[in-house]
């Protein structure tokens, strides 16, 4: 779905690239130069297929007997029926209709009934995949695809811990805008950092709003957040859509332990179409099998608390965050708190009304940044080689 | 969608003459009394998003809908004595729209950052807003409803334009048919042309005479303003009923109503005693039920929801005739002398207004009587 309304209101401003999605935008060719996450690996079994919708263009995923996860288009090249709903026989693929079958990489190899030698003239749309991290990544760029860059930062020992993905009704750069900024902390989660009675961190974060630092690094932009008297910790932007944060914990467990944190987080904020997006949220669990458990606990039961729900309630007016039950666990009430801000900004935040401030020194690198590559790559100029952040980043 | 000449009254959005028209009007907004000290509320009227808030003083505000900085919703930030706190970064914003906080900042820059602001009263237990620029007009009132007695407010929300309402409101003889199984039903005694409409230094006034000899009045306020007499076919049991309707965007509206009833007299004792509960007029459940009918599931005449029987017939008739009334292909007759009048006067008025030349000063005089018919 494209937002119409957003792009007359943003005609004329620089702005108004950054945050399309579609093929034939600039943003999404840029986007698709990537590796893009499409799906958690568990959630799909082998025999089985996902209608998918990414970067505002509808595929085909399945995985196939062998285990090997394929993406195709997302109608049969015959009459244009949506091939998900049709049965994975070995790693093709064959339509509901008439039966087409379709190898993994497009090429029609059976149409039952016809003549012979008809199927090798029809190949629909293929694109490579591959597995990392626990999800499954697509490329739907032009030409070879680039290495998938790898992250040392999760590859040590540890247990991976894949979060559910998340939809959230807002543009995707909603939301990475919010990652290089420091200066919402205090403001937006003063509820959830509230709760924590025994909490430094919102006193801390108050402090620390003037106090700390963005750069632009070979991997996307790094932030450095000092505080007096203990370690600093560090937000990580990966170009394009990831967010890194070496202390998670330290937040979202509401401050209560403010230990260096034992596990490391990245989610990828993947653009569905212009006005949503999915995250698919990692974690490197460095922790006894008992915090595990007591980890992954918390965590159903702020799922099951349904931050959207909650949050959707609140922009309509109808009850208000403090208001809510001491029992929604703290990591919920981050979550309400974050999609409050970033939904409430519209499905596209309207960047050319902006106010912008030393606060957002990280917001304004980021767009910088972004702008000077798509205009590189609108005007064939060369663009930045992007490296993988290591862990001594 | 427009009248045939092409002056178009339905839509109101922002930069529409029907729109920049409406917004010359005082308006309600919203039912004081669901409105508590510290508590924000957004709002969406003729196609543009507020936040309104009641101050910890008591005094309700209305402001613009995002926060200037990065343009998050500020509904959801906090109330601080009159002011709103942004969620996102803590901007703080004075009633009048004035950034007075910018606390990441080292050097603040909030004198160079105002975001909208309107003048709002509270009067008849509503919150009547301006939402037009300059100047605002001196604020209509309604000497009927400041005399003793109890004031009832209610509100309902319509899936229609807010035009198909204000037709109905002139259209008398529709009480005949559209409530003819409701409690009004001596209304059913009309007789045939014995309808007049003329215009009045508030709107307009509907009159029509009954069988049984007496005179059901209407009178309606411009640009949006009905107000009848509700009997509940006896004497004795009279109210007196105000309704607003309002665009909330081109495709649905909301109407906001007074009832004042005496404190005296049976009736007005026994509404005294036992009080308002706004529940009696539950418009969720009215939507519902008149969803059923229009989707065919029930039979207008099977609902048996006496308490809120009219309004769900008002929203089958109203909702039924489209989100916007199809008035190029309507054939009218001598019962619509009513919706007549007043599109002429709507587009008289807004032909005045986009032209720039003086339009008609509405007022509301000390004597203008609406009557029942009943007796």
């Amino acid at each position: 779905m494209a937002i119409e309304a957003a792009i007359e209101n943003e005609s004329g401003s620089a702005y108004r690239q950054i945050w399309q999605t579609g093929p034939d935008t600039l943003s999404g060719k840029f986007l698709r130069r990537f590796w893009t996450p499409v799906y958690r690996s568990e959630d799909l079994r082998a025999g089985y297929t996902a209608p998918i919708t990414i970067l505002s263009e509808r595929f085909t995923l399945y995985r196939g007997e062998s285990g090997v996860a394929h993406i195709v288009a997302f109608r049969c090249a015959h009459r244009g029926t949506q091939l998900s709903t049709g049965t994975v026989e070995d790693d093709c693929l064959r339509c509901i209709y008439h039966g087409w079958r379709y190898a993994g990489d497009g090429q029609c190899v059976e149409q039952p009934r016809e003549e012979p030698g008809g199927a090798a003239r029809v190949r629909i749309p293929a694109y490579p995949t591959q597995e990392y991290l626990g999800l499954i990544w697509g490329f739907f760029g032009e030409g070879t695809p680039p290495l998938l860059e790898r992250h040392s930062d999760f590859e040590g020992p540890g247990i991976l811990d894949l979060e559910d993905p998340e939809y959230w009704p807002c543009n995707f750069f909603n939301r990475i805008d919010n990652a290089c900024d420091i200066g919402h902390v205090a403001y937006t989660h003063a509820e959830a950092l509230r709760r924590a009675s025994n909490s430094p961190v919102r006193d801390e974060y108050h402090a620390a709003t003037r106090e700390w630092t963005c750069e632009e690094s070979d991997y996307g932009i790094k932030t450095t957040i000092t505080f007096p008297g203990r370690e600093p910790e560090y937000f990580h932007y990966h170009v394009p859509l990831a967010n890194q944060n070496s202390e998670a914990a330290s937040l979202h467990r509401g401050g209560v332990d403010t230990d260096k944190a034992r596990n490391r987080r990245i989610s990828w904020r993947v653009p569905v179409d212009d006005g949503n997006t999915v995250s698919f949220s990692v974690n490197l669990l460095q922790m006894t099998p008992e915090e595990v458990d007591a980890f992954r606990a918390r965590r159903a039961s702020s799922t099951a608390a349904n931050p959207p729900a909650l949050a959707d309630a609140i922009l309509a007016g109808k009850i208000r965050e403090r208001d809510l039950d001491p029992s929604v666990p703290r990591p919920a009430l981050f979550s309400v708190e974050d999609y409050l801000t970033q939904v409430g900004q519209g499905p596209v935040a309207m960047r050319e009304n902006d106010r912008l401030g030393k606060v957002d020194q990280g917001v304004l690198l980021l767009r910088t940044l972004w702008e000077r590559e798509l205009r590189a790559m609108d005007q064939d100029r060369p663009m930045k080689d992007w490296k993988p952040k290591t862990t001594a980043d | 969608m427009t009248a045939p000449d092409g002056i178009d009254f339905v839509h109101t959005g922002p930069g529409t003459i029907a729109g920049d028209y409406m917004r010359s009007f005082w308006h309600p907004i919203y039912i004081a009394a669901d409105l508590l000290p510290g508590w924000t509320r957004p709002l969406r009227l003729m196609s543009e998003d507020y936040t309104l808030y009641r101050g910890e003083s008591g005094q309700a505000h209305l402001i613009g809908f995002r926060c200037a900085h990065r343009g998050t919703q500020l509904s959801t930030g906090w109330v601080e004595d009159d002011c709103v706190r942004c969620l996102y970064h803590g901007w703080k914003y004075d009633e009048t729209g004035q950034c007075v906080e910018q606390p990441g900042e080292a050097q603040p820059f909030t004198s160079t950052v105002k975001i909208p602001s309107y003048p709002v009263q509270e009067y008849l237990g509503l919150i009547f807003a301006y939402l037009g620029t300059g100047d605002p007009p001196p604020m209509p009132r309604y000497p009927g409803l400041e005399r003793d007695g109890v004031l009832e407010t209610s509100t309902y929300t319509r899936a229609s334009n807010y035009f198909n309402n204000i037709e109905n409101g002139v259209d008398l003889y529709h009480v005949a048919w559209a409530h003819r199984d409701a409690h009004v039903q001596h209304s059913l005694d009309y007789m045939p042309g014995a309808m007049t409409v003329t215009e009045s230094e508030w709107g307009i006034t509907a009159a029509v005479t009954l069988r049984n000899g007496s005179i059901r009045t209407n009178q309606f306020g411009m640009p949006n303003v009905l107000h009848f007499v509700a009997s509940q076919g006896r004497v004795d049991n009279w109210s007196e009923v105000f309704g607003w309707r309002i665009p909330i965007d081109d495709t649905r509206h909301v109407s906001f109503n007074v009832r004042w009833r005496s404190a005296v007299g049976e009736s007005g004792v026994r509404a005294r005693d036992r009080g308002w509960d706004p529940t009696d007029e539950d418009p969720e459940r009215i939507t519902k039920i008149s969803e059923t009918v229009l989707r065919g599931d029930v039979r207008m005449r099977d609902v048996e929801e006496a308490g809120i029987l009219v309004n769900v017939q008002d929203d089958v008739t109203q909702v039924g005739q489209g989100i916007y009334a199809d008035r190029e292909h309507e054939r009218r007759g001598q019962t619509d002398i009513g919706v007549v009048l007043l599109r002429q006067i709507w587009e008289r008025e807004l032909r005045a207004f986009s032209e720039g030349r003086s339009v008609k000063e509405w007022t509301f005089p000390e004597q203008l009587a609406a009557t029942s018919g009943a007796r």
